[in-house]
């Protein structure tokens, strides 16, 4: 079982990959709506935004936390600031 | 690899053990880096070789953590669980290491912003497995038009009320192996519309 480089999200079924493309290392959530990856400032938006939607947090929070949790995952380690 | 790399591996591997043993029994602010190389059987120095101070030594336990949790919540979610399957998920995944994360919570204001960070990024997969279930539910009018985030925070709080208050919930032993079904059962209650 593949794990998603740009969120982590195990990839478990042919409907977690971007338009049922197996052969991709990200998934339907990390992908723009042609299919290709996006890049870091868009996964670091959507991140963010569903850090506030389903936590509640303050916007800087959510943003800074979204950050931390992208310079763990492969697909983004190279931005990070360590 | 060679042997001098995988050996070096495994010390790093046993005072992380030995780390989490010790933070799980004690917090995270009390315990020395001494006591942490005394249960690896590692010289003091050694810890330092590993892990160059004890905030990163925290954090690395922290993290271990979040990814055990993580994976073990990803790992035994699947798809058509009922929002009762999802709660006792998570529930589980933190009872597999409720000592280690009942501190984590308690000491959080004292720990590094990256320990803060972790606890948001758990809470952000438990969060994504329940916004599948909970959408459906609210588009069935099965469950009270609640935003998600007040019903998240209200799980949350209530999963970390009874951690946090464990001397007073189960003084001898796991409050969630004790309280879990009624936690689950009782909060799906608040939830749901009432059928007459
Ligand atoms: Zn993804």
């Amino acid at each position: 079982m593949k794990q998603c480089i740009a969120c982590g999200m195990p990839m478990k079924k042919i409907d977690d990959y971007p338009l049922g493309d197996t052969t991709k290392d990200y998934c339907k959530f990390c992908a723009r709506p042609d299919g290709s990856m996006q890049n870091y400032d868009e996964k670091l938006s959507s991140m963010t935004q569903f850090i506030i939607r389903t936590q509640g947090l303050n916007p800087g929070v959510a943003q800074k936390s979204a950050a931390f949790m992208m310079s763990k995952l492969p697909a983004w380690k190279s931005n990070s600031d360590d | 690899m060679n042997k001098r790399e995988l050996q070096r591996q495994q010390t790093r591997a046993t005072i992380l053990t030995a780390a989490d043993h010790i933070y799980a029994a004690h917090g995270f602010i009390r315990p020395s880096t001494q006591m942490i190389a005394k249960e690896a059987g590692v010289a003091h120095g050694t810890v330092f070789l590993h892990f160059q101070s004890q905030e990163k030594l925290i954090l690395a336990v922290i993290e271990h953590l979040g990814m055990a949790l993580t994976a073990q919540i990803h790992e035994a979610s699947e798809p058509g669980h009922s929002l009762s399957d999802i709660l006792r998920t998570h529930l589980d995944a933190i009872e597999a290491s409720e000592a280690l994360y009942t501190h984590l919570i308690l000491d959080l204001p004292q720990l590094p912003e990256e320990a803060q960070q972790t606890v948001i990024g758990i809470q952000s997969v438990i969060a994504h497995h329940m916004d599948q279930v909970i959408g459906q539910l609210k588009k069935e009018k099965k469950i009270k038009d609640l935003s998600f985030s007040f019903l998240f925070t209200t799980w949350i709080g209530l999963i970390h009320y009874y951690l946090m208050n464990r001397r007073l919930f189960a003084p001898h032993g796991s409050v969630l192996a004790f309280y879990k079904d009624q936690l689950i059962a009782n909060f799906i209650k608040l939830l749901e519309v009432d059928c007459k």
